[in-house]
């Protein structure tokens, strides 16, 4: 409050002619300070990677996991197939179907392969792999 | 092997997902029970697929930036009501609101100078000039106990 009221007294029209200085132009008077100063630093320190640290005993628990490239390239797109791994998920939890099964659509775009160890890639990037697709589910 | 996986076992109750930034309410209804809970690989990627919100936050900032998944505790029956966002400008709180505003809860009148003096004190104690921004808005989730 108390700067606001400065800048009113210090800037008026009166004071400027008072002293002869004619009209005040934009430059006469003092920036304020915009409240939205750099977005992407903003962004920058909200990123929950660049805050959690700080905050983690009044926040809940996380694990952060970084995305890398080939991954984030895949979230991306449009298109909405799951890879392979989620096909063998659910076979194991018993409830994908025998039935739903034949309408699992084979895709070989993506082998979209999380933080997996090597020896599983191959066997992910390979062509002939069960993709679910949006139709299927 | 993977990681991933393994994180998914070791909490049966899954987790919330998030990006960088926002977490992706938008693709609530895609998983059984309507929530955000996560517990298998196949929800995880729906969620992700399915979230517009998630694809605006991975495309925000160019390439260079680190685009991370943070896999947070699930809590569940949070109450509406006990979430509250507040306002802090130059390292002082100047505002509190409820979370989801046009929503009116009986409690906010009834324990309203308790709920502000929590708030207040929440701040004073674990917020204030402790983050790298003096101007922000952060979100509060009021616990019984």
């Amino acid at each position: 409050m108390k700067s606001l009221f400065v800048f009113r007294e210090t800037h008026n029209l009166h004071w400027f002619f008072h002293r002869g200085l004619g009209l005040p132009t934009f430059a006469d008077f003092p920036k304020e300070m915009p409240l939205i100063m750099d977005a992407a630093a903003q962004y920058h320190a909200c990123s929950i990677e660049n805050w959690y640290e700080d905050f983690q005993d009044v926040t809940l628990r996380t694990n952060i996991v970084k995305i890398p490239q080939n991954v984030l390239s895949y979230f991306r797109a449009d298109e909405m197939i799951l890879p392979s791994e989620c096909y063998a998920a659910q076979a194991e939890n018993g409830d994908w179907s025998e039935d739903e099964d034949e309408d699992a659509v084979q895709v070989s775009v993506y082998g979209a392969l999380w933080w997996c160890s090597n020896d599983s890639n191959s066997a992910l990037f390979s062509s002939s792999l069960p993709f679910r697709s949006s139709a299927t589910l | 092997m993977n990681k991933n996986l393994k994180l998914f076992g070791k909490r049966s109750v899954g987790c919330f997902i998030k990006a960088n930034w926002h977490a992706p309410i938008d693709a609530k209804w895609i998983n059984t029970g309507q929530s955000l809970c996560v517990k298998q690989l196949d929800e995880f990627y729906q969620v992700i697929k399915a979230s517009d919100i998630l694809k605006d936050d991975l495309n925000r900032l160019g390439d260079n930036t680190d685009y991370v998944i943070a896999f947070r505790e699930y809590v569940s029956n949070i109450h509406p009501g006990s979430e509250f966002r507040c306002y802090v400008k130059k390292n002082e709180l100047i505002g509190i609101s409820s979370r989801w505003w046009p929503e009116f809860f009986p409690h906010f009148l009834a324990e309203r100078s308790q709920i502000l003096m929590e708030v207040q004190r929440f701040f004073l104690d674990h917020i204030q000039n402790k983050f790298s921004l003096e101007n922000c808005a952060y979100t509060l989730i009021a616990c019984s106990d």
